[in-house]
């Protein structure tokens, strides 16, 4: 293993990378008492325990993952993220209702809330990093708030050259109908779609992981964009491939059934189009999201590194599809009972993917101020994440 | 009160160094012992961690610092010697059959919510909605359809008079709000008519072809397929349809929260199914009471589920016992009909008897 390009080493003692085991140990059982006590009362008060359930899972999480001897912590105040849980409920519930006054009105929320998205993920990002730590030290994200609007700004091309084209060549799309767009336009508005996804994901990580920081340790992080737009072709080509193959294999299995048990034609019909819908479903979409996320975790941590810490991350993308497509379909078995016990398999093969290695002794690490996050001691640190105790994301 | 210490590392939020200190509680207060000195800690300012499922104990303290115990059966009998509580839900998912009561009783709820909270939930947000809004609404989709999957009516004007004619009776009873219009639709389609929000009706070439009779005439069944339509603009089941699978696909959320959109969408097209059967019950119960006032014989609508099953074979067949189905059988909704006695109903807005339910 040799150390990233970037760093030149100015002490040959610093070379000695020291491997710190990374470790997760939650079990399905043990999370599934969580799980099942904070849905019922999520269910009891009608989402409004929301935030402390949550609060309960990311510290059962982070307690259970240990990287060299000692777990991280969460310790974020859930009546705090109450506060963000129900702006959110606000945000999102106008967003919806606005949907049945008029089309502006929809539009017009749609653009409000697209506007203050980045600055909501950045505010969410702050409030998760201040309230993590590892060996007695915070975490903190100091990522600025123009770089959030920047990271998300491929994203936002897409639905603005639609609606502009739209308007320029349908303006009946404003009525509520369907835009009738030339060809061109279609092509052009997909070209800028397929370029986007690509950039504003790379664009996005980057912005992310370069904004963390622990005990001053400043992270480089070096993935290209054509490295997630590779991934995102092998994923659609492979997903596509599958689907095929998946669908033809339960075609074909429920035509033997039907000709076994003479059913009619009409059954025949019914069962067709429900188990095409559920496999597309399980192959299209649970099937490539996996292959997705898991192939973005395997660029991100294999190009991000510190000067004395080094992050590799090689989760095996075919067995972590092939879990998630296992825990899937338990999950719709068990009506959705296995969930708990999914999301830990799911996290632990991720977690094991990931080897840290330092080239200092981690008990010389200090606390060191960082800037833009101010008072990051005691309770107050709590503040400094953000007022509204936002934590975006389930 | 004993005196009894505990061991345990402690971070000083400083330096990621651990250091030994020990732990003793008196007069209502926490006190660290570290090499450097002692630290006190007043009872309320401490957020005790979650036991039940942890293998750690980490303790956040209020001045940034954090105590960190990976011995935690020397944490919990040190805390529970103490005489110190652990949080009602800690206690709840440590119990030996709490997590599985959670699930029962989340179950129940679950039922409760979906039979009564949510369709009164949905209906009650449904109000809110203005009537022009409504319509609005409903004439957005009605463009759309009306472009995308419907072509004008190739009927004769002699057809279509006969039509008008059947459907007279209904039509002078029916507000100003119900427009209807004939159209051609494809064969999937076939002999069919529905309504959208706000009032706009349509019937397709196919159902007045099925219900012309060999004198030219059109049998009043139409009419009561009219007022069926009516039920379901005067109940505003589009709308409330539109609220009730909203709340459903949200409840599913909770549920299933990120875990899959699929699974969350099952529930809401069986709820929806169940809904819409029940929209179908309640339109018919104000068909019937429509007639009545039309002077037309509810039983005319006997007529009409015979000619519609001459025309599709097989239908009414499979679909129902899968709980997919949007409509009640068809021989229920005879029987329904048949049932009708022919003295006239005051008020067919009324709610609908129980036995349409």
């Amino acid at each position: 293993m040799t150390a990233p390009p970037h760093f030149t080493p100015t002490d040959p003692e610093a070379l000695r990378w020291r491997p710190l085991t990374v470790r997760f140990s939650a079990t399905g059982a043990e999370y599934a008492r969580l799980w099942q006590v904070n849905l019922f009362l999520t269910l009891l008060t009608l989402g409004l325990y929301l935030p402390f359930a949550k609060a309960r899972r990311l510290r059962y999480l982070y307690a259970h993952t240990w990287v060299g001897g000692h777990p991280l912590g969460f310790h974020g105040n859930p009546w705090r993220m109450l506060g963000g849980h129900l702006t959110m409920v606000v945000l999102f519930g106008g967003y919806t209702l606005s949907g049945y006054a008029s089309t502006w009105v929809y539009v017009a929320s749609a653009v409000a809330l697209a506007l203050i998205w980045p600055a909501l993920w950045r505010a969410g990002l702050r409030y998760r990093l201040a309230n993590t730590r590892w060996r007695g030290l915070r975490f903190a994200f100091v990522g600025d708030l123009r770089g959030a609007y920047r990271a998300m700004l491929p994203w936002t091309l897409p639905p603005v050259l639609f609606g502009v084209s739209a308007l320029i060549c349908a303006p009946n799309t404003l009525a509520g109908e369907t835009p009738d767009l030339p060809a061109w336009v279609w092509a052009l508005n997909i070209a800028v779609f397929c370029a986007a996804l690509p950039l504003g994901l790379a664009w996005v990580k980057r912005y992310q992981t370069s904004g963390y920081r622990w005990a001053g340790l400043v992270p480089h992080i070096e993935a290209s964009t054509s490295a997630y737009g590779v991934l995102m072709l092998r994923v659609l080509g492979l997903g596509l491939l599958g689907l095929v193959v998946a669908l033809v294999l339960v075609m074909g299995v429920l035509y033997g059934v039907g000709e076994l048990f003479q059913l009619s034609r009409a059954t025949m019909g019914t069962l067709f189009s429900v188990a095409a819908f559920c496999t597309t479903y399980w192959v299209g979409l649970v099937g490539t999201s996996a292959q997705l996320s898991a192939g973005v975790q395997n660029i991100v941590w294999n190009a991000t590194s510190a000067p004395t810490l080094r992050v590799q991350s090689s989760l095996d993308v075919a067995g972590y599809v092939w879990l998630q497509l296992k825990n899937w379909l338990w999950v719709a078995l068990t009506l959705g009972l296995y969930r708990p016990y999914a999301w830990v398999h799911a996290q632990r093969m991720r977690w094991a993917a990931i080897q840290v290695q330092a080239s200092e002794d981690p008990n010389g690490w200090r606390q060191t101020p960082t800037p833009g996050v101010k008072g990051v001691k005691g309770a107050q640190g709590e503040m400094s994440g953000d007022f509204f105790g936002l934590d975006v994301g389930w | 009160m004993p005196d009894v210490t505990l061991p345990v590392r402690w971070f000083d939020g400083e330096r990621a160094l651990p250091q030994a200190a020990r732990l003793r509680w008196a007069d209502a207060q926490l006190h660290l012992v570290h090499d450097g000195g002692q630290r006190s800690y007043a009872a309320r300012h401490l957020a005790w961690p979650d036991a039940s499922q942890h293998r750690v104990r980490h303790l956040a303290l209020p001045d940034g610092s954090l105590i960190e115990c990976q011995d935690c059966a020397a944490w919990d009998a040190w805390r529970a010697g103490l005489g110190l509580p652990m949080s009602w839900v800690d206690r709840w998912s440590a119990h030996r059959f709490g997590p599985a009561l959670a699930v029962l009783l989340s179950f129940a709820l679950i039922l409760a919510l979906w039979r009564w909270a949510l369709p009164v939930a949905a209906d009650q947000a449904a109000l809110w909605v203005s009537p022009s809004t409504e319509r609005q609404l409903g004439d957005r989709v009605w463009r759309e359809v009306d472009a995308k999957w419907l072509q004008p009516s190739r009927l004769s004007k002699a057809q279509e008079n006969a039509a008008w004619a059947a459907l007279a009776p209904v039509l002078a009873l029916a507000g100003p709000e119900i427009r209807v219009s004939f159209r051609h639709g494809s064969k999937d389609l076939g002999p069919n008519a529905f309504a959208l929000p706000g009032g706009q009706i349509v019937i397709t070439d196919r159902l007045i072809e099925l219900l012309t009779q060999a004198d030219g005439s059109v049998h009043p069944a139409l009419a009561g397929v009219l007022a069926h339509e009516i039920g379901h603009v005067q109940h505003r089941h589009g709308l409330r349809s539109v609220f009730r699978s909203a709340a459903a696909s949200a409840m599913a959320g909770l549920w299933l929260g990120d875990y899959s959109a699929l699974l969350a969408a099952a529930p809401v097209v069986f709820a929806q199914a169940s809904y819409s059967r029940d929209a179908e019950r309640e339109a018919d119960a104000h068909a019937r009471a429509l007639m009545q006032r039309a002077q037309i014989d509810p039983r005319a609508m006997v007529h009409f589920f015979a000619q519609l099953a001459v025309d599709q074979k097989g239908r009414d067949g499979d679909t129902t016992y899968l709980g997919l189905s949007s409509h009640p059988a068809d021989n229920e909704r005879i029987r329904y009909f048949e049932q009708s006695d022919q003295s006239p109903v005051a008020e067919p807005s009324a709610a609908p008897p129980a036995s349409a339910r």
